[in-house]
């Protein structure tokens, strides 16, 4: 599925890194980012191809978002349909 | 990416989800109870409950994948059935049974609410819609 990851946290170096690190190990193709730092605050929007398959899909998004558990990450996989429809009429 | 997955519509969602507490409500999954009519209650009762067992078994896990993945929360899992009312109007009896068996299959699936034990009545009051009102 294409999915839409998002991370929120205090910037320093590396979280780029660390995210599609442990994107890579995952299989998950990365489509698109876009970063901006406001601030101190670090905010980066990954679109990413999961591969497809219900159940493992599911666990591959519930280990991202953990990766920010410890981190002062916050981290978010959420189908990219979501946003589609919450922005368009 | 396309213009509804910008930057700004994605943390405004994500803000909508994470502060404002945007969520969906209720899914509602609907079965149609008109097969289960029989003369006799209890038999009646009894294919209420199968029905609802097996169409609704999936109701909860499908709400939690649906919620997975698309990363906003599902509250609550309803079922609507047929108006009770019907069923009574062909079996008779005490009403009250079957509101028993709709919680009861209801608990069953884990479904958070059950809807349908009324009487539609603006066409005129059955024997049935009576006795359950």
């Amino acid at each position: 599925m294409r999915a839409v990851i998002s991370v929120v946290g205090k910037d320093r170096p590396g979280i780029l890194a660390y995210v599609a690190t442990n994107c890579a190990q995952r299989n998950i193709n990365i489509v698109d980012v876009t970063q901006k730092v406001l601030q101190d605050l670090f905010t980066m929007i990954m679109i990413v191809e999961i591969p497809e398959d219900m159940e493992k899909t599911h666990q591959i998004a519930d280990e991202i978002e953990s990766l920010g558990e410890g981190q002062s990450l916050k981290i978010h996989v959420m189908h990219e349909d979501i946003f589609n429809a919450m922005h368009t009429i | 990416m396309n213009k509804n997955t910008n930057s700004d519509n994605i943390i405004e969602t994500i803000r909508m989800i994470e502060e404002e507490n945007l969520d969906i409500r209720t899914i509602t999954m609907g079965i149609s109870l008109m097969d289960c009519a029989d003369s006799d209650i209890d038999r009646s009762c009894e294919k209420i409950y199968q029905k609802i067992t097996t169409k609704a078994k999936d109701l909860v896990k499908t709400a939690a994948d649906i919620s997975r993945e698309y990363g906003i929360p599902i509250i609550n899992q309803r079922i609507t059935v047929t108006p009770i009312s019907l069923l009574v109007s062909a079996s008779g009896g005490d009403p009250v049974k079957y509101a028993k068996i709709l919680d009861k299959a209801a608990k069953a699936v884990n479904a958070s609410f059950i809807g349908g034990f009324f009487a539609v009545v603006p066409e005129g009051m059955t024997a049935g819609g009576k006795t359950l009102i």
